[in-house]
């Protein structure tokens, strides 16, 4: 018999079963001994197909007793260790339709089947069926790591090309609205990000401890102290784990995220600043000084500021040297710091299509084609960049709209439809159809006006004048839970894999995490 | 309707209706490829009793359309009753079963037998009927370190 079954094969390995054969046979006596081995020997000298008739007869032979004996002994014997025994590949294949839970009883069973259940192959796939969107399967779907994370570098070259400068002309009607020329950024080197690699199971069940205390909820608060007045913005960056706060008392602040120390107070606006923004290479603010400032990303030195608006800046947004400003008097800019030059989005004038009132804020959507920006005059306009005109208005609030957050892509039954929230201080939140304009519905429940709002694919949060944090489940339009923190009304909001941050009129900055809720 | 010769492990010969067996991508490749009509094909690995499982599931899904190129999401034993019904088998065969469906490339059997087996799984409670069900022994492999961390992961993920 050359050919050895897997059955075998795996008791080669072992070995035991072998040996206590031979142990127990030791114990017979000669004879009987010599009988026994010669039965062994000719049967596993018989090839398959003749092993069958040899058995046969051994069953035609045995009594009532002995094949119960057999029929016993066959039920263990033909229970079979797949895991071990199947090549690898349909091992991944088997545990592919398995859920969590199945999956951590796998890796506990022995070792073996520990390597197979803890394996990236499988985990990665736990992590995409689930992080960042509900599962088909289960219902239930997991926050995205990180949010904020950037990760494209920025462009290397900054350096104008004095030609192309000259392009924008500075012959437009009002002192407002005309092109303005500004010394194009200089390239400051970026803070390197440590990026780090875990497996993808733990990823998993770091991501489930967040979901779980998301539903209940459960966090840990840190309180981060040092402004003297209401908090307007908030930026943060979950891998370098630096938060940056703009106040109304005139500064901006550096937190380490992690410790809850100030790392760094910006100081330089000489008016409230109401817009923060950074990256590995620059930090951005603006402020009712009627300025833009760059700040560098490690001294927290102001390297440069931008002017050109003539009315308080409010909100700013950027995309790689793409910066978009929105201001007082309605006038939103688009500059370009690579090049240097700007221009402003004025639209139709005649038509009456533009802000009339503060630009509360703005937005570059991904692409660099389309801005959106929300403004004290109740509407949120969506802008083409190019032609600098608009596309579409949001009308539907009746109170100034604060903010906006687009909603991720995602799960359900209106998956496909791309959707944008607003919050106004009409007290309510509104939830849009991107594409056409058209509100799908209202959120009731705040009592006074809504500040700030941020959304992932799996929830809202807003921050209110009536001084709570509401979170929101997205598909339901419920809110599933209120805090009240009783800080004042709460002015700005961010929302993080992990964490809440708010802001409030006291000037204090709450971080809410939900990993490390201790 | 030409047909195909096999010859299993235990050689018993069989001679198949093409179409049926075509739906192994091993013997349609071998024969389409290699032009071979007569001479039987040996199936070293496959054993007659094997074999006459494969056939049975052939047999079930002879009139099936192709498969869609990507693999639809199903749920673990979102199966046919015939297949759950042909899969009722003792663990070694069902191992055979799927060993056979890898070696002669049969998609659709290679996946009822992977979801069946899971399906087992996915019925034990916890490690302990896991060992029990598919007889593997107890070790003593664990550190305490490992214990701990294996705790801390488990009540990450299952709450």
């Amino acid at each position: 018999m050359n050919h050895k079954c897997y059955r075998h094969q795996k008791q080669d390995q072992e070995n035991n079963k072998e040996l206590t054969l031979k142990n127990q046979l030791a114990r017979e006596s000669k004879d009987d001994q010599i009988l026994i081995s010669a039965i062994w020997d000719n049967y596993s000298k018989l090839s398959w197909s003749k092993r069958s008739l040899a058995l046969n007869g051994i069953l035609h032979y045995s009594c009532f007793p002995q094949l119960s004996y057999l029929s016993d002994s066959l039920i263990e014997l033909t229970k079979v260790d797949f895991i071990t025994i199947l090549p690898s590949e349909i091992c991944y294949k088997i545990l592919n339709y398995l859920d969590a839970t199945s999956l951590c009883h796998v890796s506990q069973v022995c070792k073996s089947w520990k390597e197979m259940g803890d394996s990236d192959v499988i985990w990665k796939r736990m992590c995409s069926q689930h992080i960042d969107k509900k599962c088909s399967k289960c219902g239930w779907g997991l926050p995205l790591m990180s949010t904020m994370k950037r990760k494209e570098i920025p462009c290397e070259s900054s350096m104008p090309d004095p030609k192309r400068q000259k392009t924008c002309s500075p012959s437009k009607p009002s002192e407002s609205t005309k092109c303005i020329q500004i010394e194009p950024l200089q390239h400051i080197p970026p803070v390197p990000v440590k990026i780090e690699t875990k497996p993808w199971k733990q990823i998993y069940a770091e991501r489930s401890v967040v979901a779980r205390n998301w539903r209940k909820p459960k966090c840990s608060t840190r309180k981060l102290l040092g402004h003297v007045d209401g908090v307007m913005g908030l930026y943060f960056d979950q891998a370098r784990g630096l938060l940056i706060s703009a106040s109304f008392d005139h500064t901006l602040r550096a937190w380490d995220i992690n410790t809850g120390i100030c790392v760094g107070i910006l100081k330089g606006h000489t008016k409230c600043v109401r817009g923060v923004q950074f990256d590995e290479s620059k930090i951005i603010s603006c402020s009712m000084d009627k300025t833009i400032r760059i700040w560098h990303p490690k001294t927290f030195e102001c390297v440069r500021t931008i002017e050109g608006h003539t009315a308080g800046v409010v909100s700013i947004h950027y995309i790689d040297k793409i910066l978009a400003s929105g201001a007082k008097d309605g006038i939103i800019r688009v500059w370009d710091l690579a090049k240097g030059c700007s221009f402003s989005l004025v639209g139709q004038v005649l038509l009456n299509y533009r802000h009339q009132d503060w630009v509360n804020k703005v937005k570059i959507l991904p692409g660099k084609k389309e801005l959106l920006s929300c403004s004290d005059d109740n509407n949120m306009i969506l802008w083409d960049i190019d032609s600098k005109t608009p596309i579409r208005t949001f009308s539907g609030h009746v109170g100034p709209v604060q903010t906006f957050a687009l909603m991720q892509p995602q799960h359900g039954l209106n998956a496909h439809i791309r959707r944008v929230v607003t919050g106004s201080l009409d007290n309510t939140i509104k939830i849009w159809d991107f594409h056409t304009g058209k509100l799908i519905s209202t959120l009731f429940g705040h009592t006074e006006g809504v500040w700030g709002i941020d959304a992932d694919a799996i929830r809202i949060v807003s921050g209110s004048q009536d001084q709570t944090v509401k979170i929101w489940d997205i598909e339901t339009g419920q809110c599933t839970y209120t805090f009240t923190p009783k800080n004042g009304s709460v002015t700005s909001i961010l929302l993080s894999d992990t964490k809440l941050i708010t802001g409030d009129e006291s000037g204090a900055v709450i971080v809410r995490d939900f990993l490390h809720t201790q | 309707m030409a047909s195909v010769k096999l010859t299993t492990s235990d050689d018993k010969e069989y001679t198949l209706d093409r179409e049926l067996i075509f739906q192994s991508n091993l013997i349609k490749n071998m024969v389409t490829d290699l032009d071979v009509f007569d001479a039987p094909i040996p199936l070293p690995n496959v054993t007659s009793s094997t074999l006459d499982i494969v056939i049975k599931y052939l047999k079930i899904h002879k009139d099936d359309p192709p498969p869609p190129d990507k693999p639809i999401e199903k749920a673990v034993d979102d199966m046919i009753d015939e297949d759950k019904e042909l899969m009722k088998l003792e663990f070694n065969i069902m191992a055979d079963v799927i060993l056979a469906a890898n070696y002669l490339d049969i998609p659709g059997l290679l996946d009822i037998g992977c979801r069946t087996v899971a399906w087992h799984i996915k019925q034990c409670k916890d490690y302990h009927e896991i060992r029990e069900k598919f007889n593997i022994p107890k070790e003593l492999w664990r550190s305490e370190e490992e214990i701990a961390e294996m705790k801390k992961e488990l009540n990450g993920i299952l709450g």
